[in-house]
């Protein structure tokens, strides 16, 4: 049917006209239904695109579902222009109950309350739900059969990554040792960030 | 508060006894000979330090790359092939007509089998979303096995019509008369 054939920009219309990222497998699947090619033809027409477009400022990137077509860093000052509206702005709380299910995962509501120390808010779960970053992968077998969430690859593929390693290491915070010293030096600074003391003052 | 919230009003019950507890420990006299006992203060420090590494991992998270804000997928516009896209709706007497010509094929194989299996509608159920889960597309046929009886058929046929019915499976025919093919629902 397509004459003169050419992997490589086929590759490059599909992962352009595609709304999600599109795996190597998947790419294969879909071309080799009318096409004679191998996985390997694939990756290297992907490479040879990578190529193609360091002279351009659109660049092919890696994330958890597969590889889609971005702009490159160096014009997004004008992209920031274009988008400013629509960029979604998002609470501590919600990052920070996002980060507990990432680091954490698989969790139920209770273990990020034990964290947070305070009650999750519904609709920071709902807004996870909907964005399709977090889902219930199972029910942990304790009493109530409480719901277990886990982050997806639609997380991954939004923060430009493609496994969960990539994201920033845990910090380790030393337990202080002699308390007497320690409170009275963060016990300023730290009272107004804890939603655990935040809550006993209120 | 207008509702009485029990949970809630228990957290800062346990929290300002805690603190009680922690206050009047600290009042008392010290003697060398309980060095070993824990200071009152240290589940209360741990708790906020485990909180502390989240809180700050959540703000490193916060400034990673992000869609929307940092990253830009590029895309084309693909209007002009929407309207291939809209699957023709299956008719249920296409999918019976497709039905029998599985029951024909499956009269090829029909020599004589007398075993009796028990056969559960849910069990088979489970094994076609098994066999789909990984895939995109099974043809329509592949989910048959021809080996089996009549009635083998005929509950596997109830198990595809039962998991359309909950939404678990789509069932899609690109063209007249092609194949129909199977597709999973269900979330990876």
């Amino acid at each position: 049917m397509i004459t003169d054939f050419n992997l490589k920009n086929t590759i490059e219309a599909l992962l352009l006209s595609s709304d999600e990222p599109l795996s190597a497998d998947k790419l294969y699947k879909i071309i080799s239904n009318k096409e004679r090619i191998t996985k390997a033809d694939i990756l290297d027409s992907i490479k040879e695109l990578e190529d193609d477009y360091e002279s351009k400022e659109i660049e092919v990137s890696r994330v958890a579902s597969g590889y889609r077509i971005q702009a490159k860093k160096s014009i997004n000052d004008y992209l920031n222009i274009i988008f400013a509206e629509k960029t979604p702005r998002y609470s501590r709380a919600l990052m920070e109950t996002l980060s507990i299910i990432a680091y954490k995962q698989p969790v139920t509501r209770g273990d990020i309350e034990a964290i947070r120390g305070v009650s999750v808010s519904s609709s920071i779960m709902r807004t996870l739900s909907d964005r399709n970053w977090i889902k219930i992968i199972g029910y942990r077998d304790v009493p109530g059969k409480p719901a277990m969430f886990s982050t997806t690859s639609e997380f991954l593929n939004y923060f430009g990554l493609e496994r969960l390693d990539e994201l920033p290491d845990l910090p380790d915070i030393k337990e202080p040792q002699n308390l007497d010293l320690e409170l009275d030096d963060q016990s300023s600074n730290q009272n107004k960030e804890n939603p655990i003391t935040e809550s006993m003052l209120n | 508060m207008k509702e009485l919230e029990l949970e809630l009003a228990g957290e800062y019950l346990l929290m300002a006894a805690m603190l009680a507890e922690i206050k009047s420990r600290l009042l008392l006299p010290i003697f060398e000979e309980i060095e070993d006992e824990e200071d009152p203060r240290a589940e209360l420090v741990r708790r906020l330090l485990e909180y502390e590494r989240y809180r700050k991992v959540s703000e490193e998270i916060n400034e990673l790359d992000r869609v929307e804000r940092d990253i830009y997928p590029s895309s084309v516009e693909t209007g002009q092939f929407e309207q291939p896209l809209i699957l023709p709706d299956i008719q249920l007497k296409e999918l019976v007509f497709s039905f029998q010509e599985v029951l024909k094929k499956a009269e090829m194989f029909s020599t004589l089998h007398f075993t009796k299996e028990p056969l559960s509608v849910k069990e088979r159920m489970i094994m076609i979303l098994e066999k789909i889960e990984n895939e995109d597309f099974v043809k329509f046929e592949e989910l048959f096995n021809f080996e089996e009886q009549k009635i083998g058929l005929v509950v596997t046929f109830l198990a595809i019509l039962e998991l359309m019915k909950e939404l678990l499976i789509e069932i899609v025919q690109a063209e007249e008369f092609g194949t129909i093919h199977v597709k999973t629902l269900i979330e990876k």
